[in-house]
């Protein structure tokens, strides 16, 4: 075990803490019994402090229990390990014809951080979250044992884990089912909106297509303010291909990856070189029709190795709200102007339509409409600027999304999440010492 | 018609170099052999080479450093390598900080048992039925090339392996059996965790040095290094003068 720095995918906030990396199931049952806290962690790419290790604790990677354990091509059901990735799951079964269920924005996630921050994608409003295509799992629990759990086994531990951070058992295994695909292409139409209100009325009327989502400019004000460039995607058929895909449809087209090889500097992200940017973006996309492979359509910056060293060394942090559909566009557009109050640079803005809640009481998403955008670390004026927003979820009746706080405050979690009580009831069944704990848990008060 | 290809055993199929090359092997299609003492970890994994290579994989749950099971497991091999003919990867092995060795007797004591004399009392039961055109390669270290203070009863364990080695292929030589000793060094493992350097750019990932090992196998050579750069930093270790080591931080 060693002692380093140890830091989310946004390098805010950055904690002194040890790291270990079981491989075997039984290494990972002699951790949790140990004596120090355990703070679970796959990729590390949630933004904030949600695999960051307690004082005294220690973060326990699961990379290393990557195997896939069996799979059934008539069903498409893998039985794989949690430190699996989404990638390892792509590379290995979309030749065969399969894809994930649903999908977040990096593939280089694992199928247990899937599951436990319950990640959705383009396609929530059809698919549900990433949970709701889980069929059963096995935790290793802090009494040492191991703990099988489905929606119809044991439903209210199975709910508690799906959205519950790790925090209800380490996910050693889970069944999901993958999705029969035509092909390895999109379809997409791409339609520009000159405002918040005309990008969601795109994204609303759409919600026969199998994805959609919308870039927004986060710095355009005024009239301006929301202008978005939505894209409405469908498996593309092979009919739909040129021939040359037409004969492998779901080949993995060959991609160059770059990576950025240092910190950016602090200013290259400052507010007109943002804006540029930004500009830049929406001028060159206009109203298209195109077949996009799946790597650019699902995962743009995952052709970037190290994405996150754009924002320099301190680091940036993410915010993703959600809506309920009545406040949706004022609290939106109250977020968007307070963003460009402070003069934020923030790259492009997410905005996506969320469909109906599942039934895992800590899942993020219900009915509505949810935004995600990256702010540098620019030290307090960030804290403030992050507390206000909080103050304008609050106000709306939204909530924020655990895979990417840094900040939230204890009360505001309870007011956001009302099933709070429920989910700690589990927690009290399960680990009733809280060996399982992370900063974010202590902070928003999963864990006491 | 062409013969079946000629199985590869692993010793020690747990390990994260030996996974690494049970992947390599099985991309090439061919049948393998695995064998380690925790018997589900064992299933996992050859779960995994089955679904994800389609390899053919037999697995066998035993310790093979256990000498009172090294008998039968060297005769359950036999069998299922009708001719003789077959690739074996000795992978086993145990690190353990030098300072707990150092306080521990009992330690020390495993370290070597584990390390060198488990796999000489097997290899000597496998040399026996190996037939020409065999390869036995095994896992030596960087570590046993010069006893250091941070690891010298690993190191010690696995010079003595390399002398053994020697001799065994310099017995084995007129019967067409190869013996290759693999000298990996720093290498991020489950063996290793916590005792390297992250991000040094001396460790190398396990299938970085599975690449090194089926080379080497494919060539029959007698000794690598794995990666090969490390043969310049050890023969650079090896030739300092004992005066100038002994006050190094090596």
């Amino acid at each position: 075990m060693t002692g380093i720095d140890l830091a989310g995918w946004g390098r805010f906030p950055v904690v002194p803490g040890r790291e270990a990396a079981p491989a075997s199931w039984r290494a990972v049952q002699g951790l949790l019994t140990g004596s120090d806290p355990v703070a679970p962690r796959g990729l590390g790419r949630a933004y904030g402090d949600s695999a960051l290790p307690v004082a005294g604790g220690v973060a326990v990677t699961g990379t290393a229990l990557d195997r896939i354990l069996g799979f059934d091509p008539e069903t498409g059901v893998v039985d794989c390990e949690g430190g699996v990735s989404l990638d390892l799951l792509i590379t290995t079964f979309l030749p065969r014809g399969f894809f994930l269920p649903t999908t977040p924005g990096t593939r280089f996630v694992t199928v247990a951080g899937a599951i436990a921050a319950d990640v959705h994608g383009k396609d929530h409003h059809r698919a549900g979250s990433f949970g709701a295509h889980v069929l059963d799992l096995t935790l290793a629990t802090p009494d040492g044992g191991l703990v099988v759990c489905g929606p119809d086994r044991d439903p209210e531990l199975f709910h508690a884990t799906v959205g519950g951070m790790g925090l209800t058992g380490w996910i050693l295994r889970a069944s999901v089912r993958l999705k029969r695909v035509p092909s390895a292409f999109f379809r997409v139409r791409y339609r520009r909106a000159e405002s918040l209100a005309s990008a969601m009325a795109i994204l609303g009327g759409a919600e026969d297509a199998a994805y959609t989502v919308a870039w927004i400019d986060g710095l355009a004000q005024g009239r301006h303010l929301g202008r978005a460039v939505c894209m409405l995607g469908d498996d593309a058929e092979p009919v739909d291909l040129s021939p040359a895909q037409r004969d492998r449809p779901h080949h993995r087209p060959a991609r160059r990856t770059r990576t950025v090889p240092v910190d950016f500097p602090g200013w290259a992200l400052s507010p007109p070189t943002v804006r540029a940017f930004n500009g830049l973006y929406y001028a060159t996309h206009g109203d298209a029709d195109r077949i996009v492979d799946w790597e650019s359509f699902f995962y743009p910056l995952d052709a970037v190795r190290h994405w996150n060293r754009i924002y320099g060394r301190r680091g940036f942090a993410q915010f993703q709200a959600l809506f309920p559909d009545a406040s949706a566009e004022a609290g939106l557009a109250q977020v968007l102007e307070r963003i460009g109050a402070a003069g934020a640079a923030s790259f492009l803005a997410v905005l996506k339509r969320s469909g109906p809640a599942g039934p895992a009481p800590l899942s993020f998403l219900f009915r509505g409409w949810t935004l995600a955008l990256d702010l540098p670390n620019t030290g307090e004026p960030l804290v403030r600027l992050l507390a206000d927003l909080e103050g304008i979820l609050l106000r709306h009746g939204g909530r924020i999304y655990l895979a990417k706080d840094a900040v939230c405050t204890r009360d505001a979690f309870a007011t956001m999440y009302p099933r709070l009580a429920e989910w700690r009831a589990v927690k009290a069944r399960i680990d009733p010492r809280c060996r399982l704990r992370t900063r974010q848990s202590d902070r928003i008060g999963l864990t006491p | 018609m062409t013969p079946a290809p000629a199985p590869v055993i692993i010793l020690g199929a747990t390990s994260g170099i030996a996974r690494a090359c049970a992947e390599r092997w099985a991309e090439r299609g061919l049948p393998l052999v695995l064998v380690a003492r925790d018997g589900d970890e064992l299933a996992r994994i050859g779960a995994d080479l089955r679904v994800r290579r389609a390899a053919s994989v037999d697995l066998i749950a035993r310790d093979p450093a256990d000498a009172a099971q090294q008998g039968a497991l060297a005769e359950d091999l036999r069998t299922r390598v009708p001719g003789g003919r077959c690739t074996i990867l000795i992978a086993w092995g145990m690190l353990a900080p030098q300072a707990q060795a150092s306080a521990d007797p009992a330690l020390t004591a495993e370290l070597i048992r584990v390390n060198f004399t488990s796999v000489a009392t097997l290899g000597e039961r496998l040399a026996a039925w190996l037939a020409a055109g065999s390869v036995l390669c095994v896992i030596g270290s960087v570590a046993g090339d010069r006893g250091r203070a941070s690891n010298y009863a690993y190191g010690a364990a696995k010079a003595g392996l390399h002398a053994w080695l020697s001799g065994l292929r310099h017995r084995l030589f007129r019967a067409g059996v190869a013996v290759v000793t693999i000298k990996p060094g720093f290498t991020a493992t489950p063996m290793t965790a916590g005792m390297l350097k992250v991000g040094s750019p001396l460790v190398s990932s396990p299938d970085r040095v599975a690449r090194s090992i089926l080379r080497a196998c494919d060539r029959r050579v007698d000794e690598a290094y794995a990666p090969w750069f490390w043969w310049g930093i050890m023969a650079i270790i090896r030739s300092l003068p004992n005066a100038l080591f002994k006050r190094s931080q090596l």
